[in-house]
């Protein structure tokens, strides 16, 4: 699964969460196609893991083998997602602390840290620790709205500074 | 979105600095391309273990590099590029200019891995030298019914497929001479693989297996401390430390078997530029300071040339080659 | 029973060596290197994803040319410090820095949403300090026959006691069994990615490379806890609403009277939940904690409060992770087996040193107990008055901006993990994890029960199929260890619904409704 999958995954979650006004309704139907969710991932989960345990190769060994302890885990997943329809999506039951509900201002600076922070890591070994981080950090503080230049200038200078002085001079990591 | 005229200057100034600070990462690296023309070595060479930082590998490679700098008189880096039983490490080292400045330290795994379906081949890297060598022995614990080595195989063949060994891996330096074993005493054993040579060994100890075949080193904390008794070594000839241990081979089973590391650059690497690494790390391995450090952890230090090494290469990918496809044939 | 006699003898050493062992901390170097292993341990226990290990194992270049007991001095201060600091992060931000201090995320972050950070850090910095000192007196009294008792861990011990911590992954749940379950198992697959214990062959590693080694660890605790959270909060986050800032005071900082007392229970449990776990070769503080935490949970009044911000529940684990250190200590000294990570590059140092870990160590070197004994101890009371003392500086961290926290925790969980292996791939799982914890979070699924089906997948599998390839199903009979464990794991499992079950029955007999308001 590579991240972008798995974003759009979570980006679908929201569907059911998307309500900007903030306030929770516990509406059964809601709880359904939330719990309905968390089935079908997990179901999908179970299902992939029974699929990979199939490609393992056998070598014909004595014992239980490479497949058994995977395979059991799938069906395992595969049983408890089924028996979650009858506890969790029929009686639409949930736990009370239900997260908070997300904003589309908060997705959409979601997704555009991950993608600051891709950036980051695969410029990691190209350009020098410091100077990515500062400018790393420094769009990130623009992207959270904040303006100013203590905030865009000694704020990243201090995070940078501390990041090479701890990791690059003091604990010898190869990013300099 | 308001910015600032005082904003905008100060990003003008941010702009500046990165600009700045681009120059002396290029200018940096400009100057060192500059200097490759000249005598090798010119700038920092680094040495890749592909272990975890604080292991026995990695504690010999930071004795050594300091060594080496006297040598070749530039910095040398101990860097540690851990996973995958070291083919992240070795995979890693095929992908860099092939110029000296890169060394890997490997171990038995650079021939072994290639039979156990990982891309990595021998034929990828210049064989710099062998620094040390871990000789093998099959040790028992303390109270086992096996005096002699001759018991050990008299029973596995008296009940065959129910005597058990420890390994400290599938398909590692001490799981395949099992295999030699087995072919060459003709008798059929069950391994038990663990995770590592400390919890191998200590499963022996406890009589939860019925043989450890691993480092004669590794075992010693276990026989020092009564927990265990030696059979046999797998070595050429007894050892100093054990004058009363006799050899596999003195008893009929013509095995022998050592764990190793070594250094090695990318395959290409100019034939001056390997002479001068390998000559000095062989001056490097043969200090004092290297031996007594390397026969405190009850290891052998070598130092051999790039020759040898190459040669014994050769050898140990024919035998253990040899091994894993009777252990997978079976 | 007079081989249990004669194992003894040498632990009976003369008054001589104690004198002479604990006249190590005399020495005024000896301290100045506790001092610096001290600050450096500190110091890197709270910053999340540099662990103690990697400080160890690269002190332990330094400390290469030392004398074998100052440079002990020093790694070993490291490692105890690091476990105080560890703690801090996991309390404030969620972040557990390394697997010990998994526990302390359970309470120790919903505690410091409730503002109740200051009292957290203090619990939690007495709890590590008490489970250190049991630990430390374990070490000192009954070192060696107790380590002839982790001899009795073969493969079928092992497993039985890895199906005892797999019936936790319903305590950990906090409510949600089947989801928790679900979160379990997929715990456990993560663990089986890489290749096979046994056959060696590749399992589910995608053609990635350094998947052959498995789902390195520290990045998907700190993806699963750490990233999830930071990623929770910023999609919760309104751009209207003016920002909120959860941790924004830490509250009272010392515990009053009726709630020290009710943290004694607590605390015995961790302690002696410790003791025992910390003996077992290859399970270590991670497992502990979270046994601790379940067994306190187990026994208290307040079952309800665990997880969602329990003093009982932080002290318990805090208490228990660190006890093992003890065990840890003598299992890695008295038999060569390291205890975990950190001991492991220990003994890569000690064999530098000429010093043999093993069952020689201790009859041929008695005062060397004593020593670690006088180290530990020392380094364990500096540690508690530096947390003690430190952590008021910490409020002014979290008067910072919720967004400007976030900044900090991406970039540093980035760049320490990183350093962990020097491996970019370390870094996309751990934001991967941190997607993947996301949606847990959202759709209710508890990440626990993923971190302990991780931490004890390995261990399950292999100990099994090892088990069943040495003497077949029937070593498990034979093993009175093992049966007796797979004995409490069941009672672990029946209990509390038989319990409930006639308490239900006993409300319903009684007065009606009267303890309705007890049941969660």
């Amino acid at each position: 699964m590579t991240p972008q999958d798995t974003l759009d995954q979570r980006h679908s979650t929201g569907v059911i969460e998307s309500d900007d006004s903030g306030a929770v309704r516990h509406s059964a139907s809601k709880i359904r196609i939330r719990e309905s969710l968390a089935v079908t991932l997990a179901l999908v989960g179970g299902i992939a893991v029974l699929i990979g345990t199939n490609n393992i190769p056998l070598r014909g060994t004595g014992e239980l083998g490479p497949r058994f302890w995977p395979a059991l885990l799938g069906w395992g997943i595969v049983g408890l997602s089924v028996l979650l329809v009858t506890t969790n999506v029929l009686p639409a039951r949930t736990s009370q602390d239900t997260p908070s509900p997300m904003t589309r201002y908060g997705a959409t600076q979601l997704i555009l840290t991950f993608g600051v922070l891709l950036a980051y890591l695969s410029l990691f070994n190209v350009i020098t620790l410091w100077l990515i981080t500062f400018v790393t950090v420094a769009l990130l503080v623009l992207l959270y709205g904040f303006r100013g230049w203590k905030v865009l200038i000694l704020f990243p200078g201090i995070i940078a500074a501390v990041l090479h002085i701890l990791f690059v001079v003091l604990l010898r990591v190869p990013l300099g | 979105m308001k910015i600032s005229l005082r904003n905008s200057l100060k990003s003008a100034k941010f702009v500046a600095v990165a600009a700045l600070g681009a120059l002396v990462a290029t200018g940096c690296a400009a100057g060192a391309s500059e200097d490759e023309a000249g005598d090798f070595p010119s700038k920092d060479i680094r040495l890749v273990v592909p272990w975890e930082a604080g292991g026995s590998g990695d504690l010999s490679a930071r004795t050594l590099a300091p060594k080496l700098e006297e040598e070749l008189g530039v910095n040398v880096i101990v860097e540690n590029r851990p996973g995958a039983n070291g083919s992240v490490g070795y995979n890693w080292m095929t992908e860099q200019e092939p110029d000296g400045y890169n060394m890997v330290m490997v171990g038995a795994e650079i021939v072994t891995l290639q039979y156990l379906d990982y891309e990595i081949d021998p034929a990828d890297y210049e064989f710099l030298s062998q620094l040390l060598a871990g000789p093998g022995g099959i040790a028992v614990r303390a109270d086992s019914p096996y005096e002699t080595l001759d018991d050990l195989i008299q029973d596995a063949k008296e009940r065959p497929g129910e005597v058990t060994y420890s390994s400290p891996g599938v398909g590692s330096v001490w799981d395949n001479p099992a295999q030699g074993l087995q072919e060459l005493a003709d008798i059929e054993l069950i391994n038990v693989p663990f995770d590592g040579s400390a919890p191998s060994i200590a499963a022996a100890a406890a009589g939860d297996v019925d043989f450890s075949i691993d480092a004669v080193g590794s075992q010693k904390a276990q026989v020092d401390g009564g927990e265990m008794r030696y059979l046999a070594l797998l070595t050429e000839e007894r050892l100093e430390d054990l004058p009363d241990v006799p050899t596999a081979k003195e008893l009929g089973i013509d095995l022998q078997n050592a764990s190793f590391t070594g250094l090695v650059v990318p395959d290409g690497t100019p034939e001056d530029v390997v002479n001068t690494l390998a000559d000095a790390i062989q001056t490097a391995a043969q200090s004092d300071e290297f031996k007594e450090t390397i026969e405190a952890s009850n290891l052998i230090p070598k130092g051999t040339s790039p020759e040898e090494f190459s040669e014994f290469i050769k050898q140990e990918d024919e035998r253990h080659g040899a091994w894993i496809k009777l252990a997978q044939g079976e | 029973m007079t081989h249990f006699l004669e194992m003894l003898g040498p632990s009976l050493v003369t008054a001589n060596a104690v004198l002479d062992g604990f006249s190590i901390i005399l020495q005024l170097d000896t301290l100045l290197y506790i001092g610096l292993g001290m600050l450096v341990g500190m110091l890197v226990g709270a910053f999340p994803g540099v662990t103690a290990t990697m400080a160890v194992a690269l002190a332990a270049g330094f400390t290469m040319t030392m004398e074998p007991m100052q440079g002990l001095a020093v790694l070993l201060t490291i490692y105890v410090a690091a476990q105080f600091g560890d703690r801090v992060p996991a309390i404030l931000i969620n972040t557990p820095g390394t697997p010990a201090s998994i526990s302390t995320t359970f309470d120790g972050y919903p505690l410091a949403r409730q503002g109740k950070a200051g009292l957290a850090m203090t619990v939690s910095a007495f709890g590590s300090a008490v489970g250190m000192l049991v630990g430390i007196v374990l070490l000192a009294v009954i070192a060696i026959p107790l380590a002839r008792f982790a001899r009795e861990f073969g493969p079928p011990e092992l497993f039985a006691l890895v199906v005892f911590g797999l019936t936790m992954m319903i305590g950990v749940s906090s409510g949600r069994i089947i989801k928790g379950l679900i979160a379990g198992c997929f715990g456990l697959f993560l663990a089986t990615v890489g290749r096979d214990p046994v056959s060696g062959d590749a399992r589910f590693t995608m053609d990635i490379l350094e998947l052959n080694s498995g789902v390195p660890f520290i990045p998907v605790i700190i993806g699963l806890f750490g990233v999830a959270e930071v990623l929770n909060q910023m999609l919760t986050h309104n751009k209207n609403i003016t920002q909120t800032k959860p941790i924004s005071q830490l509250g009272q900082w010392w515990p009053d009277k009726k709630t020290s007392k009710s943290l004694i229970k607590p605390t015995a449990v961790g302690a002696a939940t410790g003791s025992v776990i910390g003996l077992v070769p290859a399970v270590g503080g991670d497992i502990s904690g979270i046994i601790g935490w379940d067994n306190a949970r187990r026994v208290s009044k307040e079952k309800e409060k665990f997880g969602k911000g329990s003093l009982e529940g932080l002290m318990a684990g805090d208490t228990s992770t660190t006890t093992t250190l003890g065990g840890s200590v003598t299992t890695t000294m008295a038999l060569g087996i390291p205890g975990d990570s950190v001991m492991a590059v220990l003994i890569g140092s000690m064999m530098i040193w000429g010093i043999q870990p093993g069952p020689a160590l201790f009859s041929s070197n008695p005062s060397m107990v004593y020593s670690l004994v006088a180290i530990l101890t020392v380094a364990t009371l500096l540690s508690l008055a530096v947390s003690l003392l430190r952590m008021k500086s910490m409020v002014k961290l979290l008067e910072l901006n919720q967004a400007y926290l976030w900044i900090i925790i991406l970039v540093f969980c980035m760049v320490g993990t990183y350093s962990i292996n020097n491996s970019v791939f370390d870094v996309v799982v751990m934001l991967l994890m941190g997607i993947i914890g996301l949606v847990m979070l959202r759709l209710d699924f508890p990440a626990g029960p993923t971190v302990l089906g991780l931490i004890l997948g390995p261990l399950a599998e292999a100990n099994l199929r090892r088990t069943l390839i040495g003497g077949g199903w029937e070593s498990f009979l034979s093993s009175p260890i093992a049966m007796i464990l797979f004995i409490i794991s069941a009672a672990a499992l029946l209990f509390p619904p038989l319990r409930e079950m006639s308490r239900r029955r006993k409300a319903e007999v009684g007065e009606k409704g009267k303890f309705s308001a007890n049941v969660p």
